[in-house]
């Protein structure tokens, strides 16, 4: 156990869980908590840090602000929201979580999540890698070709780019395009056999936002924008993020 | 059951809705207080939840044991028309003169002819009625032998040939013309008791309940632990059909939750629930099974309940790990169910396999009770039970119409019962006063003269199921008692106690002739009067029958020795032959009953008590003991919902003293006690010169209460930072600026309760320190709170409170019995050290307040005093002992005493108003009997022998004998206890008690010793 011992006196002062449930809807119950155990029983990031969910809400509850916010471990969550899916109280974490990655300044950020979201800024791709949108057009229409050969009866496979009018406007993880082309093939050929009109952006196709993920709520909007603008100039109906 | 017999009047009867336990005792209240009732249920027998159990808590006895008799009782009350497969449609009208439209289903079986021989089930099975679930056994709606009515009913959508099925009946009793009837019924007021539904978890995908076959419900474990469950009473893996080596419960399963479903009450009663079923599976499989309990807190705030959770802990072993598992899971291939958990003092993720998992469901109203709380125009609240009385929870928004049990809301079996009664008193006191019923004669056939006849024993042995017959072979053992002296016939009987092993045993008498019978079955405590009451119908003696309690004493103790069983249970009933050779015919006294009553204590209970009697029209003297009425709720204010406690204490005082019929004695102190029920006399010296006063009655009400914990832990007198909550309450009323200044308040759970010197739960204290929680927040919204508890005992719709309290910010700390909180008085405040276990820290709070729950105790001084001059039994921490914990928390042992509020165990207000009402009612199912009869059990002199030594004299606790003028001892059978002193003590042998003749227990005793002699 720690020798540290929490010093409680004097008046309240406003906490870090006062300011997110300021914002949250239903202040995202979050001072509902039973201590159950249900969230750091199946959270994937339990135990890492010596922490777990649970705890992480325990110290804000308790105050300790710097303990909980600064903990690298706001870090390992995966925002997969096991937690909350079970949690009686429904209780979210995940949004207390990526609050406390929003109070930490910028540089200080992991570098891996900021790098991926400020290249994802450098063109109208939203990718992560960098990618620019030819080059997305050029493997995509590539690897079309070369299935529609190999596999006969999927000769008349289409893969838009910019369809106007199309039902489905979908995004694409960038790694598949740069690294695993072919994974990129499974869904087309679902959309083919289903007959879904679809079609990708040549801007915004990228499907991941680590900016969200950085907690960077101006690049996060500006990302998603892109994404979105392209989706209307289209016409598209629905966007179905694959991500 | 079509009571004809009776002149339908307008406006003389209860309705009660819903035949489950709850439903059947208060129309069991009524009938007995000879009040008219009509009981409808839409099942095809009644009986309810209760029927389905194995066991309960806290004794384990077997639920359909205890409850079998009073099924009976209310199908041969003749005050209660009972409607099987009977809805409610509406109810139209008003308090004293309600209109109830019901519609009864077709059974096409008519009852009076159907003997539930089972022969269209046979030939027939997919056309009678299936109860669906695990209880797939015999695929027919007579659930149990026991059950009432005592019919099968058909499926006629199933049947294809009409006509076969028609004349398969041998009694003739299918019709398959039955037709739906509408009826409307009037009375005077309703009882709604149609019980809760239980929590589906199907729709809870992370359980796996609807996919794994060995993920199932409380209720579903409870069946296949039941001997008269799909497995016999085997513990099977549904699954694989073998014997799980490790099964855990997960509580809170659709309670305490705001999503999917679940309701935000506590389901009161599933914490037990899961203790019983760990406990009895540890009783059975010992070593070979591991027994988890994966919870949020351990609810056991009811009376002695935390001892069955010691119990459960230190004397069998149960594994509790405070925790919810995240979800259940089973790897390709593996039948193992894998949950993974975390304890809260670590971050430490566990991995576990368990064989089968038992989810503690609790209570949800059924879509069927909500329908027809709209058809009874009855409000109800968020969570769809209805809205109640704060100060009466049976009482709904609509004057006349009460409700009970699991409708009302989630409570266990004893809350079920008292509200049960209570109902019945509200119920029953808008009926016209003074308006009886005649009460019908009984035809009974007269009895027959044995004497002189040739003894002619006939004995009957049950098999009660797999209870004795899965031990011994019963049919063995018949032929072998055949072949003894006296006796005339000797067979099986299956369930002796079913409707159509009584009539055949009825018939057996009358057929054979014989004239003294033998039962080898259970306990004579439960099922005695049963058989006596029908051998009295086939024209015997009720004195004239002996029961072998073969299963208690033989199969259940000795169940892995079944040859051993057998010779035991083979002598028990030889002893009982030997005895029932001596047994003659008995007459009962009779007295005729005082109809006054005593209330000891003037509290709430004992005001409200008082009051609904002497409504009722019979005097009730209110006896005090201190100078004023009110009690121990004097010092609060407002209850947890808001209601105003001065207020209404005020107006209670205020009704009571001014009652024609209702005399107060203030500082009235009992000295002594004699008489028996129905006549006592109690001596208590009154008043300031402490005169001496006598008051005769025939029902005393214990109301004694119980008094503040008076613990002085925590620097509690040394400084003036740490109060009681009683004090923290009163300064919240009635100086609210101190309350402004406070920054931080600490609470501290558990006071002087749950620990060695007083191991019970104090039950209203979790309660408590939400509602001053909630206000001080009220006041001071940035005061910071924290309260240190143990296991937050919220239960019911308390739940709502408590979670109200942190979303207000109040921060609940749990800390362990090993590691209490420490306490340092500083200056105006104090210092309270604790140990936050989630987050493995020390936290200090420098508190303006330190508020103590400190609870109840049993007022010793008094309850002690009391006890012994009633001669009244208590728990070993002073609280007065009911009849019986599960099915008469309100009766005394000792019949004619009745106990309500505090003084039987800690409780709230409203619980206990709930309780002083159900006193009244059992009160009243005495006080409507003219006479009352005390057995047969007193002691004889034989003038002869008497040599007139006055032993038997001094011997009698109760005074009785007397040297008369002739010169001997004389006891009078009316004032004789029949507890025997005087017979053991007499040196001449003169006195012989009736029941208990000398010459009947040597009988028995040569039976056994004579193979000793041999």
């Amino acid at each position: 156990m720690p020798e540290s011992t929490i010093k409680i006196r004097g008046k309240k002062k406003n906490s870090f869980l006062d300011k997110v449930k300021e914002i949250l809807p239903d202040e995202g119950n979050l001072s509902l908590c039973l201590t159950c155990g249900a969230c750091a029983s199946g959270c994937p990031a339990t135990g890492l840090e010596d922490m777990d969910p649970r705890k992480f809400l325990r110290q804000c509850a308790m105050g300790l602000d710097e303990e909980a916010v600064k903990s690298p471990w706001v870090w390992m969550c995966t925002m997969c929201q096991r937690c909350i899916y079970v949690c009686p109280m429904k209780i979210d974490i995940p949004q207390l979580i990526f609050n406390a990655r929003a109070e930490w300044p910028r540089e200080d950020r992991p570098k891996g999540i900021r790098d991926s979201c400020d290249m994802a800024l450098r063109n109208d791709s939203n990718s992560a890698m960098g990618t620019a949108p030819d080059d997305f057009i050029f493997v995509v229409e590539d690897v079309l070709e070369e299935y529609r050969e190999s596999q006969p009866e999927f000769k008349d496979m289409v893969t838009p780019i910019d369809k106007p009018e199309a039902f489905f406007f979908i995004n694409q993880n960038s790694r598949e395009p740069v690294t695993e082309p072919d994974e990129m093939v499974p869904l087309w050929k679902i959309l083919h056999l289903a007959g879904v009109d679809w079609t990708y952006g040549s801007k915004g196709w990228a499907a991941e936002n680590y900016c969200l993920f950085l907690a960077d709520d101006e690049c996060w909007e500006k990302v998603t924008r892109v994404s979105a603008k392209q989706a209307d100039e289209l016409g598209c109906k629905v966007f179905l993020n694959t991500e | 059951m079509q009571n004809t017999n009776r002149p339908q009047t307008n406006n003389d009867k209860v309705l009660v809705v819903g035949g489950g336990l709850g439903g059947i005792r208060t129309a069991l209240d009524l009938a007995e207080a000879e009040k008219n009732v009509v009981l409808v249920d839409n099942d095809y027998t009644i009986g309810g939840l209760m029927t389905q159990l194995d066991r309960t808590f806290p004794t384990n006895n077997c639920d359909l044991c205890t409850l079998a008799p009073h099924l009976s009782e209310s199908g041969r009350q003749e005050y209660i028309e009972l409607m099987s497969m009977t809805s409610v449609r509406s109810i139209t009208g008003e308090k004293g003169n309600f209109t109830v439209s019901v519609r009864t289903e077709p059974r096409y079986i008519n009852e009076d002819k159907c003997t539930a021989c089972g022969a269209c089930h046979e030939q027939f099975p997919e056309c009678v009625r299936f109860t669906p679930g695990l209880d797939h056994r015999a695929p027919t709606c007579m659930r149990y032998p026991q059950a009432i009515p005592q019919a099968y009913s058909i499926d006629l959508d199933k049947c294809e040939d009409i006509e076969a099925l028609v004349n398969c009946c041998p009694a003739g009793a299918i019709n398959p013309d039955d037709m739906a009837i509408n009826r409307e019924i009037k009375c005077v007021s309703v009882v709604l008791s149609p019980g809760a539904d239980l929590f589906d978890p199907s729709k809870l995908d992370y359980l796996g309940y609807s996919t794994l076959p060995d993920v199932v419900t409380s209720l579903e474990y409870e069946r296949i632990l039941s001997a008269s469950g799909p497995t016999n009473g085997k513990l099977l893996r549904p699954s694989n059909g073998t014997q799980p080596k490790k099964v855990a419960w997960i509580q809170c399963i659709g309670s305490r939750g705001i999503q999917k479903g679940a309701g935000s009450y506590c389901s009161n009663a599933c914490c037990m629930f899961a203790l019983k079923e760990a406990i009895v599976t540890k009783e059975r499989f010992q070593e070979d099974i591991e027994t988890t309990i994966f919870y949020m807190d351990m609810r056991t705030f009811g009376k002695d309940y935390e001892l069955y959770l010691e119990r459960a802990k230190d004397d069998y072993g149960v594994r509790f790990l405070r925790s919810r598992p995240h979800s259940i899971l089973q790897q390709l291939g593996s039948d193992a169910l894998t949950i993974t958990y975390t304890k809260d003092d670590s971050t430490e993720q566990h991995i576990e396999d368990f064989d089968m998992i038992v989810l503690s469901t609790g209570f949800k109203t059924s879509e069927q009770s909500r329908q027809l709380a709209l058809n009874a125009g009855i409000e109800l609240n968020d969570s769809h039970f209805p809205v109640t009385d704060g100060f009466n929870p049976v009482a709904t928004t609509k004057p006349g119409i009460y409700v009970a049990g699991t409708f009302e809301s989630p409570k266990d079996i004893p809350d079920t019962m008292v509200q049960a009664s209570a109902a019945a008193c509200m119920a029953g006191s808008d009926l016209p006063a003074g308006k009886k019923t005649a009460r019908k004669e009984n035809n009974i056939t007269t009895e027959r003269d044995v004497s002189g006849e040739e003894l002619k024993v006939g004995v009957f042995i049950c098999d009660c199921g797999d209870n004795i017959g899965g031990v011994i072979d019963v049919d063995t053992l018949a032929k072998r008692i055949q072949d003894l002296d006296n006796v005339a016939i000797a067979i099986s009987e299956g369930h002796g106690c079913s409707r159509v092993s009584m009539e055949h045993i009825r018939k057996t008498i009358e057929e054979e002739n014989l004239n003294r019978v033998v039962i080898g079955a259970c306990s004579p405590r439960t099922h005695l009067s049963k058989f006596q009451e029908l051998i009295r119908k086939a024209g015997l003696n009720k004195y004239l029958v002996e029961i072998a309690n073969i299963r208690d004493q033989a199969t259940w103790v000795h169940s892995n020795q079944p040859e051993n069983a057998t010779s035991k249970a083979y002598d028990l009933i030889k002893m009982a032959i030997a005895s029932v050779t001596k047994a003659q015919p008995l007459v009962d006294q009779s007295l005729p009953i005082n109809k006054n009553i005593l209330v000891v204590g003037g509290g709430i209970s004992g005001m409200t008590s008082a009051l609904r009697l002497a409504d009722q029209g019979f005097q009730v003297y209110l006896a005090e003991k201190s100078d004023t009425l009110g009690g121990v709720a004097k010092n609060i204010f407002k209850t947890l919902e808001g209601d105003n406690v001065q207020t209404f204490i005020a107006d209670l005082t205020n009704k009571v003293e001014n009652h024609e019929y209702i005399q107060v004695i203030t500082r009235a102190i009992i000295v002594d006690h004699s008489g028996m029920p129905g006549m006592f006399k109690t001596g208590m010296q009154v008043g300031p010169q402490m005169f001496y006063r006598q008051i005769e009655h025939g029902v005393t009400v214990l109301a004694t209460g119980a008094i503040p914990n008076p613990t002085k832990e925590y620097a509690l007198e040394s400084c003036n930072a740490v109060m009681t909550q009683l004090e923290t309450q009163k300064v919240v009323n009635q100086t609210p600026d101190i309350v402004k200044k406070w920054d931080n308040v600490v609470m501290i759970q558990c006071v002087g309760s749950r620990i060695p010197d007083n191991p019970n739960c104090s039950r209203i204290c979790c309660q408590t320190a939400i509602k001053n929680s909630l206000a001080i927040l009220e006041i001071n919204p940035d005061a910071r709170i924290f309260v240190l508890y143990r296991d937050m005992r919220t239960y019911g719709f308390q739940e709502e409170y408590y979670q109200k309290a942190r979303e207000k910010g109040v921060i609940f700390v749990r800390y362990s019995k090993d590691s209490p909180p420490s306490v340092n008085p500083a200056g105006n405040q104090v210092e309270v050290t604790f140990t936050d276990v989630i987050l493995g820290q020390k936290v200090t709070v420098t508190a303006d307040n330190l508020c103590l729950s400190t609870g109840l105790v049993a007022d010793n001084d008094s309850s002690e005093e009391l006890a012994m001059i009633f001669k009244l039994p208590r728990t070993a921490d002073g609280y007065f002992l009911e009849d019986h914990v599960k099915l008469r928390p309100v009766d005394m042992p000792v019949p004619g005493f009745f106990v309500a509020g505090t003084a039987h165990s800690p409780k709230l207000i409203k619980e206990s108003i709930s309780q002083a009402n159900a006193v009244a009612a059992r009160a009243q199912t005495m006080l409507a009997r003219d006479s009352i009869n005390l057995g047969a059990a007193a002691a004889r002199v034989d003038s002869k022998l008497c040599a007139s030594c006055l032993i038997c004299v001094r011997a009698c606790p109760f005074d009785v004998p007397f040297i008369n003028a002739d010169g001997y001892s004389e006891i009078d059978p009316a004032k004789c206890h029949g507890c025997g002193m005087c017979v053991s003590e007499c040196p001449a042998k003169a006195i012989q008690l009736m029941q208990f003749e000398d010459d009947k227990i040597l009988a028995q005793l040569e039976e056994i010793f004579d193979k000793v002699n041999a």
